[in-house]
């Protein structure tokens, strides 16, 4: 099975796949190799278009080619088998005036893209006209892109249809001039939108997104958002980069994070991370103590609130935080001594944590624990840390009787027997 | 709920057989055979005792460097994920990339087999690795380059490029 003639031999499928690595402007060359590879490039299911390899750019003819050669190969390949497409302009980022190449493509594009089966187009650095007839596309990437609006135009409005796309990440795209980005995509799944670089100065807007799971927004914000639905979504994510410190920003900074997470009632994760937010933390914090204070000393009876964590906090729309749940919380006069003799604690998934607590964990924690199990009557977890108070060789009469009480309130007597042999013979009674 | 609380305690190595084009057998590691998602995929098909494989593509010479790669990935990511557990700094990452790049240094023929066999066994991280090295090849060469490179005949009848 050996051959001399080595990667000529290889099944088009691998060298689709080698040409997948490559750039167009190399793969054509490779045409040339012999007759095998003459036409192998005609049905090639990913194409990567790169202005860099025509280097140079900066010379406005060099761009002409490019665009051409896009043109070109974009005509002679067999649409209909183009999977991937990635056409990475270099020329729009620094120059002022428009490339024509956008327009060329998506007219192109109308001609036979219909029947193409392009599922992934990434675009960067191109204009971006439309893609609503690209009927298969399921991930749509634009970096650096630029919307242009229609020569006619009603409105400052720019609506991108995309009917079949799943995954779309805006990255760094440019909206001047822009009113608002319009967004018609009901089979959306995922949404990442990323504005590195400066604050979008126009809204966004996404309809009939019904299918939608995750958002994530990273980077400056938009002016302003609208979500027509977000009922479907399991998680959201907002990175943000929060620079602007005038009152004005501020409170439009806020009002759009509020706007964006009211719409958000079902989702199971949303994750805020705000950076150059310091003012807004000590405020929250300072909101919190006055609580605590207010809890202490305000009120006809001292609360001792008791369990005060992150996750008891809550924030309103302007950023107040408040305490919440007084679950755990006690209450007594004032002028009387404070005193618990109980550890408490509320129920938590401990069994996903406790491979990795067992080494630091003390005889004191391992009893509070055993005290939780009987409570809740977890045998198992029960025996196993009875194992590890043996182990510590701590045990005090008491673990016996909190291990006793756990076999006893589940009614499971040949336990209770075992357990009471050995401390008979250690003489715990007596003690 | 127990399994838990003993990570620690592994069970017993079992071992799969994988018998080369030519009749060599291979006896290795379960953990390293899955990295093929083919054997992976028949693996629950297939009863405890009878766990061998005939793959009649894969010539034993390329078996051998097969499993010699997927070992290689196995143990080092093992190594990698303890020391992210333990919160070292290590840079097991980067010394597999050396050892990738060192292991796919071979000639076109073996190279040849070692593709063939990745697309066969479907071992999608090899495929890659692979693939990355005929492309980078290829990358900034002519034709007349590649064809020598790669030891391809010229049958064309017309060659723009052969007067460069």
């Amino acid at each position: 099975m050996r051959s001399s003639d080595g990667i000529s031999d290889l099944p088009d499928v691998l060298i689709h796949l080698i040409f997948s690595f490559l750039d167009m402007k190399q793969v054509l060359p490779a045409s040339l190799l012999s007759k095998r590879w003459r036409y192998l490039w005609v049905s090639l299911p990913y194409l990567n278009f790169d202005e860099l390899m025509w280097h140079d750019s900066s010379n406005r003819q060099k761009h002409y080619q490019f665009m051409a050669f896009v043109n070109k190969i974009l005509c002679l390949c067999e649409g209909s088998n183009i999977q991937k497409l990635q056409i990475s302009s270099r020329n729009g980022h620094y120059r002022p005036y428009i490339a024509s190449l956008n327009v060329d493509l998506t007219i192109r594009m109308k001609k036979w893209m219909p029947s193409a089966l392009i599922h992934e187009l990434i675009l960067n650095y191109v204009h971006v006209l439309s893609c609503s007839s690209l009927c298969r596309l399921k991930t749509l990437h634009l970096t650096s892109c630029f919307f242009s609006l229609p020569f006619i135009r009603s409105s400052n409005e720019f609506v991108l249809d995309l009917p079949t796309v799943k995954n779309l990440r805006l990255d760094s795209c440019h909206h001047g001039g822009l009113g608002t980005l319009t967004i018609n995509a009901p089979e959306f799944e995922c949404l990442v939108v990323y504005n590195r670089s400066y604050q979008a100065s126009c809204k966004i807007k996404i309809c009939s997104a019904l299918n939608i799971k995750t958002i994530h927004f990273m980077g400056h914000m938009y002016e302003d958002y609208h979500f027509a639905d977000l009922s479907s979504l399991v998680a959201a994510k907002i990175e943000t980069t929060y620079k602007d410190i005038s009152l004005k920003g501020k409170e439009r900074f806020l009002s759009c994070l509020y706007k964006i997470f009211s719409g958000v009632d079902a989702a199971k994760y949303l994750t805020l991370v705000a950076r150059d937010f310091q003012e807004d933390r000590l405020r929250v914090l300072k909101d919190v103590v006055a609580g605590i204070l207010y809890l202490h000393e305000g009120w006809e009876a001292r609360v001792l609130h008791r369990d005060i964590k992150a996750n008891n906090i809550l924030l309103d729309k302007d950023m107040n935080g408040r305490l919440g749940d007084l679950g755990l919380a006690r209450m007594h006069g004032h002028g009387e001594m404070a005193s618990t003799t109980r550890v408490i604690g509320t129920v938590g998934p401990i069994e996903d944590g406790m491979p990795h607590l067992v080494d630091w964990l003390d005889a004191t924690i391992w009893r509070t624990l055993l005290g939780a199990c009987r409570i809740h009557k977890n045998i198992e977890l029960g025996e196993h840390v009875g194992e590890h108070l043996i182990e510590l060789k701590a045990q005090k009469a008491g673990d016996y009787v909190l291990l006793l009480n756990i076999y006893a309130s589940v009614s499971n007597w040949e336990k209770v027997a075992d357990v009471i042999d050995p401390v008979q013979d250690r003489g715990y009674w007596g003690a | 709920m127990k399994d838990s609380f003993n990570p620690s305690i592994e069970p017993p190595k079992k071992t799969v057989t994988l018998v080369s084009s030519d009749g060599y057998d291979f006896e290795v590691e379960e953990e390293v055979a899955l990295e093929s998602q083919v054997i992976k995929d028949g693996f629950e098909d297939k009863a405890v005792d009878d766990r061998e494989y005939l793959l009649f593509n894969v010539h034993s010479d390329t078996l051998e460097l097969i499993i010699k790669y997927c070992e290689k990935h196995v143990s080092s990511r093992k190594s990698i994920s303890a020391a992210a557990a333990s919160s070292s700094s290590s840079n097991g990452e980067e010394a597999l990339k050396e050892w990738d790049e060192h292991f796919i240094s071979v000639d076109t023929n073996t190279l040849y087999d070692i593709l063939m066999a990745a697309d066969y066994l479907n071992i999608k991280s090899l495929l890659d690795l692979a693939i990355q090295k005929v492309a980078d090849t290829i990358h900034g060469r002519s034709p007349e380059q590649i064809r020598k490179k790669f030891n391809i005949e010229n049958d064309s009848i017309i060659d723009p490029w052969a007067s460069e």
